[in-house]
């Protein structure tokens, strides 16, 4: 790190740059509903506005500039408005587009100027043929794109006045112009990064970097512009960027911003992406020491152990990523999904796990999450009396299944979604068919997560040996038992709990895992959502892990009520695991290509496991191990729970204490109690015997 | 499963298998821990490994204030439940298991079990396929290995095939090593001090025996790794290290010495067997570590 990324570090980091911050309360919905514009119309007068009152900021010696100085982004619909679009439809969490990946690399080669020709050749088309809509359209995008010109223009000028040649000289050629250089590059990207989330939209991703930037970056180190120095050094700065604005931006707690960024990874059957400036991304990574970027790693069985030793070096950090993800799992799965061979080759990672598609993915893969628990308890109460067998019960499980996910889906119907008219630049067709990326693009499927799987292969498994193979309980008992929260039932509850449970390697629990995630795939198949697209299922829980437990009655896994679940893909809390190898062979015995919404299996090591050199080395074959089973996500969480514990009490003194959440790294301090405590209960794999 | 040759049903005491050890040898290792060693180190991490009997450990930080293993115990009367506090075991424990049967959140467990030495093998060995991959193999420490020669034996015949790594501190008759050392691949041998009278003063026992074993094994072919716990102003003096380091410069098959710093939280078990703390050393101060000594003699060495 030189000097000046060390201090620009800093002064991210210390918050200085929020003073620059205007204190505005901007509300321009009741002015948009007097004058009788159209959703398409407000958004895009909505962002030219915010762009017009944008201030040029340029902190003390940087070379990628560009800062947020607006709060809170005011929304388009009064709330009477609101109330009533969300009484005839489905709104998906705030209402925005998130969750996409965009193609930053065509605006970028191309500029402003080479983009607005293209589109006005549409407008006079449209104007021709008199389509209304789609004049609306055409013209917003160009407002949008001149506001973004006037933004740079402001850039430009407050560079002149101090004097900072090098953002005065970039921003005279972009974005009305294509990018000449790597720096140029990374500049344009932060700008059109910035006003995704000035629009609104969130969970703004980040998508493969390094495949997109290489040419960028390859040019320069060979005509001699950069040096490999100072290349990362930009590159450093560039990451920095990530974390100026992202206290301002939505997530359900304080880092879930889904700024997410791809490495590696296979372009075709042959190809694996993993270049030099892959690596560079993970060093630069490992030195900052900043939540954002979030590092994926894609891999598969021919990758090098160097790649993952270097992503345990990130682990060992406390980073809580690198979140690694198997090419061999996943674009199978994709594939079988029904996503185009190429395109299912060029996935990426959305703002937790979930596999989405650049450029030409509209899918909400977070649309919903399915409560196996939920399933069963209504299976209990309802059918275990008359279930002769277990696989009458289980039969039964899978009616209440369908049920359940049937009753999720009926929800979904007649989504509404806040039109992007400049993200439709960056998405695949929607210029040139004039249509909206809210209203779709080349695909539409939505994802469903299923939370608590492991809690309810343990239930099953306890029904299984106790109620029908051994009968030692009853199936009164049982119900009774967990009515009263094992209160008065002690023998049963030591019993439960002491029954086989899923991370042990035993095909007891195991096997009914693998039917559970196989069944859910099955349901889901029967269902086409109103765009046409399909239903993922998936292994994450999000944050449902919290929420889907408070549902809950007590689990014949000897979880007792209000007992949070597991996060994402992992073993239940209080499951007295043999250790990691037993966890990954449980959990890779499912056919995850199945599954391929994503959903990592989360580990949590404690960090006296990295005692030396060597240990970042067999930490590296461990996760490598995970992958050839057959693994299809990982996240890594480097924990201590004393310092969980301290922190919690001295949060002063833990300003930099990262921890992995649910699929997101945030900072520890600030979360809320519920989430810390998770973390802390969290079952913690070490060294120390 | 594989046919295991040795079907004689010797059971042994272990208290833990370690599935993900990384500082127990090459490669990935999964760790075996015999309960039960002759000495008695003051610093000892694993307190539970040294009694050669089962025993009942209670971790306080999960227990529920409940009392049922209280109630539950046959020893103990009714009328003095109210008074007791959870952590107690009657001196006539007999460890029939009840409280910790009946324990909800398992605060009450037994540290050991009894196991037979194939069916041991067979749980170390379902794991065989990724640690081969992962270039390691089995280790097996304690308390002391050699305390249980016939079980240990049987253990290694039923575990042959596999690379082996013993941990052992080389307190046991010689000819019980010498047996040994044919089935095993590479031997962590510990010293503590190389003084006598202060090896005696705390370890409880002199360092005769393991000097002796120690001679052995340097004039076997078996690869060893010297492992010197570090301990504060009991065995850190740059006098002791020049020691260590003579008594094996010349040997061929010495690997490299570990220095392992004393570890703060090794005191954290003795509360789990009602047992105080009490290792005789400053435990807040951190230990010299030299090891540009051993580079004098060749001997690489390194830092755990």
């Amino acid at each position: 790190m030189t000097n000046r990324i060390a201090s620009l570090r800093d002064f991210i980091k210390n918050k200085k740059h929020h003073i620059y911050r205007q204190d505005l309360d901007l509300d321009f919905s009741e002015e948009y509903k007097k004058n009788g514009l159209t959703d398409v119309q407000r958004i895009s007068e909505n962002l030219v506005r915010l762009l017009n009152i944008e201030k040029a900021v340029i902190l003390p010696d940087e070379k990628i500039t560009i800062l947020r100085t607006i709060k809170k982004i005011p929304f388009i619909f009064t709330n009477s408005e609101w109330e009533e679009i969300k009484k005839n439809h489905f709104i998906h969490e705030l209402g925005y587009i998130s969750n996409i990946s965009y193609n930053y690399i065509a605006l970028i080669n191309a500029g402003i100027s080479k983009e607005k020709e293209k589109i006005l050749s549409y407008l006079n088309t449209a104007k021709n043929k008199s389509d209304e809509e789609k004049i609306i359209f055409y013209r917003s995008v160009l407002r949008i794109l001149d506001a973004i010109n006037t933004l740079a223009d402001k850039y430009k000028e407050e560079a002149q006045k101090q004097g900072a040649e090098h953002i005065y000289k970039i921003f005279s050629n972009i974005p009305r112009n294509g990018a000449n250089n790597f720096y140029e590059a990374l500049q344009f990207f932060r700008l059109i990064h910035f006003v995704l989330w000035l629009s609104g939209s969130y969970h703004v991703t980040i998508g493969r970097f390094d495949q997109y930037m290489y040419e960028y970056y390859m040019n320069d180190i060979k005509n001699g512009v950069l040096t490999k120095d100072e290349a990362f050094e930009l590159l450093e700065e560039f990451f920095i960027s990530f974390n100026k604005d992202n206290d301002l931006y939505p997530g359900m707690q304080q880092g879930d911003n889904g700024q997410s960024i791809v490495l590696g990874g296979l372009i075709d059957e042959d190809q694996d992406g993993y270049n030099e400036l892959s690596k560079m991304c993970l060093k630069a990574s490992l030195e900052l020491n900043l939540i954002d970027p979030k590092i994926n790693l894609r891999v598969n069985k021919n990758t090098k152990l160097d790649v993952y030793v270097l992503g345990s070096k990130l682990t060992k950090k406390g980073l809580g990523f690198p979140q690694y993800s198997n090419d061999d799992v996943v674009i199978p799965g994709l594939i079988n999904l029904g996503y185009n061979k190429q395109d299912a080759h060029n996935y990426v990672v959305a703002a937790c796990w979930e596999f989405i598609i650049p450029e030409k993915g509209m899918d909400i893969p977070n649309i919903a999450a399915f409560s196996f628990n939920k399933a069963l308890d209504a299976a209990i109460s309802k059918s275990l009396l008359r279930s002769s067998t277990f696989e009458d019960f289980y039969n039964n499980y899978k009616y209440e299944m369908h049920n359940g996910i049937n009753d999720i889906i009926q929800y979904i119907k007649n989504i509404y979604l806040i039109p992007g008219p400049f993200q439709s630049i960056l998405m695949k067709d929607c210029i040139k068919e004039g249509k909206d990326l809210s209203k779709g693009c080349i695909y539409n499927n939505y994802g469903i997560h299923g939370t608590g799987i492991a809690t309810a292969a343990d239930s099953f498994a306890a029904i299984k040996k106790y109620i029908y193979k051994e009968k030692q309980i009853s199936k009164h008992d049982l119900i009774n038992a967990l009515e009263n929260n094992f209160e008065g039932y002690d023998e049963i509850y030591i019993k439960l709990k002491n029954a086989p449970k899923m991370g042990n390697n035993d095909d007891y629990a195991d096997k009914i895992a693998v039917r559970l995630l196989n069944d859910f795939a099955i349901v889901l198949k029967e269902y086409k959502n109103e765009r046409g697209g399909i239903f993922r299922p998936g292994t994450g829980t999000a944050m449902y892990y919290l929420f889907h437990a408070k549902e809950l009655k007590a689990s014949a896994s000897g979880r007792k009520k209000q007992e949070p679940l597991s996060a994402n893909y992992s073993p239940a809390l209080s499951t007295k695991v043999k250790g990691i190898v037993s966890v990954i062979k449980s959990f890779t015995k499912p056919d995850l290509k199945k599954v391929i919404n994503g959903g990592p299996l989360t580990i949590e090591l404690h960090d006296s496991i990295f005692r030396n050199e060597d240990s970042i080395k067999k930490l590296a074959m461990l996760v490598k191990s995970y992958i050839d089973m057959g693994g299809h996500q990982l996240q890594l969480n480097t924990i201590n729970r004393d310092i969980l514990l301290d922190a919690q009490k001295h949060p002063e003194l833990y300003q930099n204490l990262i921890v992995r959440v649910w699929g997101w790294s945030g900072y520890y301090i600030e979360l809320a109690r519920e989430y810390q405590d998770h973390i802390i209960k969290r079952l913690e794999y070490s060294d120390i015997d | 499963m594989s046919i295991l040759k040795n079907n004689k049903k010797m059971k042994g005491l272990i208290f833990n298998i370690k599935e993900f050890a990384i500082n127990d040898g090459p490669g990935i290792r999964q760790t075996v821990f015999l309960k039960g060693c002759p000495l008695k180190c003051r610093w000892c991490h694993n307190p539970e490994g040294i009694s050669m009997e089962q025993e009942i450990i209670y971790k306080e930080n999960i227990c529920l204030n409940c009392k049922k293993c209280l109630e539950v115990c046959p020893f103990i009367k009714n009328n003095d439940v109210r008074v007791l506090k959870p952590n107690y075991i009657p001196p006539e424990c007999n460890l029939c298991g009840k409280c910790v049967a009946i324990c909800p959140p398992g605060a009450k467990s037994f540290a050991g079990y009894e196991i037979e030495s194939n069916k041991l093998a067979s749980e170390l060995l379902e794991n065989k396929d990724f640690l081969k991959k992962n270039k390691g193999g089995i280790t097996i420490s304690g308390g002391e290995p050699l305390a249980q020669i016939d079980f240990l034996i049987s253990l290694l015949k039923d575990l042959k095939g596999m690379d082996i790594t013993l941990d052992t501190s080389g307190y046991a008759e010689t000819e019980d090593f010498k047996k040994v050392l044919d089935y095993v691949d590479l031997v962590l041998y510990d010293i503590k001090h190389t003084d006598t009278k202060i090896h005696k003063k705390y370890t409880g026992v002199d360092n005769d025996l393991i000097l002796k074993n120690l001679k052995i094994l340097i004039d076997s072919n078996v690869k060893f790794i010297i492992r010197i716990p570090l301990i504060p102003d009991v065995n850190d003096s740059t006098e002791n290290m020049e020691n260590t380091a003579f008594l094996v410069k010349d040997a061929e098959n010495l690997l490299e010495i570990d220095l392992l710093p004393y570890n703060k939280s090794s005191g954290a078990k003795y509360k789990y067997l009602n047992k105080e703390y009490n290792p005789g050393f400053d435990v807040n101060k951190k230990p010299e570590i030299y090891f540009r000594i051993f580079e004098k003699y060749n001997i690489k060495s390194k830092i755990l």
